[in-house]
């Protein structure tokens, strides 16, 4: 068998399949890719802002309420407070009402502020050397309370240092409002603390004092862990000079982005500190390319001129997708695989179905040649025969057919036979080779067509279990009289063609027996029949090939138009056996036209000659 | 012992394209022991020899479980197929 298609053909085939598989699955992917990214990253960016509002919300009210309760503090305990359109204010003491407290009323009522406001760490309250002449500090008086892991320490400052020159008095004495220090390292509590500091003023708006209160940034640390919007993102927050407050990594605190080296990018891209330097929001992605590629959002708090910041690294952002990436490029290299495995196992499977159809089509071939060879095919059938004009004519309407012929003489006796097999194609030709043969064998010692039919169907009825049958008729003509002995097996009864004495032509359909076709039942009696033909007188046998061929409308050829054939024949000047046969074949083909022969088509006709022309 | 009647009614003609479907019908029968079968042939117009065999077939599977099968109602021209092939000496034909 040949091959239709070689490895290497598949091989492309299977390549073209990868690559337009490939190239689709590429396309749709990058398509799905960019739509993810964009919509996580607005996500993301949402996201961010979030935990920015949270934090300015969370850290902003802290440092707000610590602003409160200083001006209440002082309001109550001092006088009244005045604050200006901006928020700003400061507290005066009226002398009028209010005494100048003793150094130990001033500890006591910083204690008891302290106990109330568990959210401060420490207070201070610093005055004017005037104030307080007969302190015993060197630099005057400024009690200073811190709640040492959960008990109150005093401390008078003026004894130690002089704590005008402090950034927590001096800077709110001199603005002369208030004022929040940088954040610092309170030694003794070992605390970063946030310094709020509040003036003090006198009935003729002079400085006499300054109150502040310390608050413990680690709650900023807290609220900034509780604000991370991604697991690894780091959120921290930095005053004026760039010195974290808040970061996840305690050992930042009070070192500056640039000591830190926290983000490369910070010191390469001025406009993102002018706005952070400026108080502005802003969003940039920093370490670019690198392994710490991150998205970089930050936002102030206003009070304090701080800084929130959220670094949210890349793989945070993008790993979903990164992820989905790589697991549908994993499962689109499967498929495609898969595919292409499949598309080769489809193909070599249709080269097979092709090679065995091509196969099977050139045995059919063979088979319908063989066939063919079965059937008597020479005419004159009988060259030296001058009693008999026979020709028999079978045209399948598949490759092979169920219908068959055949003849033969012995003893100056023709036998002639005509048959039907049940069904179309392979099955009805293996019948119909079985048939045939039994015929030959059976009829070379037998003489009675009834008993050739007999034996015939005693051996086609055993083991037949599919049921086919053959529908046949058998003639057995003495070739010197004209006699003919014949036996029909439910086949169709033979039309004769009979000379009137006035050598009119007639033709008409003989009434035989009716006999069960062969096969069907062992042991039915078939029964002989016989006739006589005259010299001129012919049997035409046909198959229900001939009768029942359609025109296009579906009609039947039928028998009246078989018969019409026959007898015209004769008028368009038809004279041998085998011109009778091919004048009624070209009228089926006429009936007929273009539409497809449904049946096997088989003609046989014998005319008895006489002896007399010998 | 069953003794059930089952008819199958046939409509158009039998011919090749329809043996398959009519095979299948009858397979799905399942005769059982003394059934008696009827096919309804009133409205078949036409029957092939294919057609005539699975009649055969069923004729011989009812016969052998102790069955009958009647083939009814056939028409004018089916009924000459049945005379002519001496299918109507076997069938029991109403």
């Amino acid at each position: 068998m040949k091959k239709i298609l070689g490895f290497k053909v598949i091989a492309n085939l299977a390549l073209i399949v990868l690559l337009v598989g490939g190239l689709v699955y590429s396309l749709g992917f990058g398509i799905c890719m960019y739509l993810a990214r964009q919509e996580v990253t607005k996500e993301s960016t949402e996201k961010v802002n979030l935990a920015i509002g949270y934090i300015q919300e969370h850290v902003d009210g802290q440092l707000q309420r610590v602003e409160d309760v200083a001006y209440t503090l002082l309001s109550n305990k001092f006088g009244k407070t005045t604050r200006d359109k901006d928020g700003n204010g400061f507290v005066a003491i009226d002398p009028t009402k209010h005494e100048i407290p003793t150094e130990d009323e001033v500890f006591d009522m910083l204690e008891q502020f302290l106990d109330a406001n568990p959210q401060v760490c420490g207070v201070a309250i610093g005055f004017e050397k005037f104030l307080y002449t007969d302190t015993k500090g060197e630099y005057g008086f400024a009690a200073y309370v811190t709640n040492v892991s959960g008990r109150n320490e005093r401390l008078s400052l003026g004894e130690i240092h002089d704590f005008h020159e402090k950034e927590w008095y001096a800077n709110a004495a001199n603005l002369n409002k208030p004022y929040w220090s940088r954040p610092f390292r309170e030694t003794s509590m070992g605390k970063v603390v946030a310094c709020f500091s509040l003036p003090l003023h006198g009935y003729d708006n002079r400085i006499i004092g300054v109150l502040a209160l310390d608050i413990n940034t680690e709650s900023f640390r807290e609220e900034c862990t509780k604000a991370t919007p991604f697991p690894n993102a780091q959120v921290a927050i930095a005053d004026r000079e760039f010195r974290f407050v808040s970061h996840p990594d305690t050992t930042f605190i009070l070192r500056t982005i640039q000591e830190t080296g926290a983000y490369d990018d910070y010191e390469a891209d001025d406009s993102m500190r002018i706005k952070m330097k400026n108080n502005e929001s802003g969003q940039y992605t920093v370490n670019e390319g690198s392994e710490r590629e991150a998205l970089f959002s930050f936002a102030p708090i206003k009070r304090t001129g701080w800084t929130i910041s959220i670094e949210s690294p890349r793989n945070d952002l993008y790993g979903g997708v990164e992820r989905m990436k790589r697991d549908t490029t994993f499962i689109a290299i499967v498929s495609i695989l898969i595919m292409v495995i499949c598309f080769i196992f489809f193909f070599r499977h249709l080269q097979k179905v092709t090679m065995s159809k091509v196969g099977m089509e050139s045995e059919l071939k063979i088979a319908s040649a063989i066939q063919m060879g079965m059937l008597p095919k020479l005419y004159p059938a009988f060259p030296d025969r001058k009693e008999l004009d026979v020709y028999g004519f079978l045209k399948p309407a598949k490759s092979v057919g169920g219908d068959l012929y055949d003849y033969f003489i012995r003893n100056d006796k023709f036998f002639c036979c005509i048959g039907d097999v049940s069904g179309k194609g392979v099955p009805a030709s293996l019948y119909m080779a079985v048939v045939r043969s039994l015929f030959r064998n059976v009829s070379l010692h037998e003489d009675n067509p009834a008993v050739i039919l007999s034996q015939l169907n005693t051996a086609l009825s055993e083991g037949n279990n599919h049921n086919m049958f053959c529908t046949m008729f058998l003639g057995i003509m003495d070739l010197k009289t004209g006699h003919v002995d014949f036996c029909n097996a439910g086949h169709n009864a033979p039309i004769i063609r009979q000379l009137k004495e006035n050598g009119e032509v007639t033709v008409r359909y003989t009434k035989p027996k009716v006999n069960l076709a062969v096969g069907v039942i062992p042991d039915f009696p078939y029964e002989k029949e016989e006739i006589v033909l005259k010299p001129g007188e012919a049997i035409f046998l046909y198959t229900d090939g001939v009768t029942e061929a359609e025109n296009t409308n579906k009609q039947l050829f039928g028998e009246e138009a078989t018969m019409k054939a026959l007898l015209d024949a004769r008028d368009n000047g038809c004279k041998t056996a085998k011109e009778f046969v091919d004048h009624v074949y070209k009228h089926i083909q006429y009936y007929a036209a273009d539409t497809e022969q449904s049946d096997d088509i088989t003609m046989v006709v014998m005319e008895y000659l006489g002896t007399e022309r010998n | 012992m069953a003794n059930n009647t089952k008819t199958v009614y046939i409509d158009g003609p039998l011919n090749a394209q329809a043996l398959d479907e009519v095979q299948k019908k009858i397979d799905a029968l399942l005769v059982e022991t003394g059934d008696l079968v009827v096919l309804d042939c009133t409205e078949m117009s036409y029957i092939c020899s294919s057609g005539l065999r699975i009649f055969l077939s069923m004729h011989k599977d009812v016969t052998q479980k102790g069955g009958k099968l009647i083939i009814r109602g056939l028409q004018p021209l089916v009924m000459e197929v049945f005379n002519m092939t001496g299918f109507a000496h076997i069938f029991n034909i109403e």
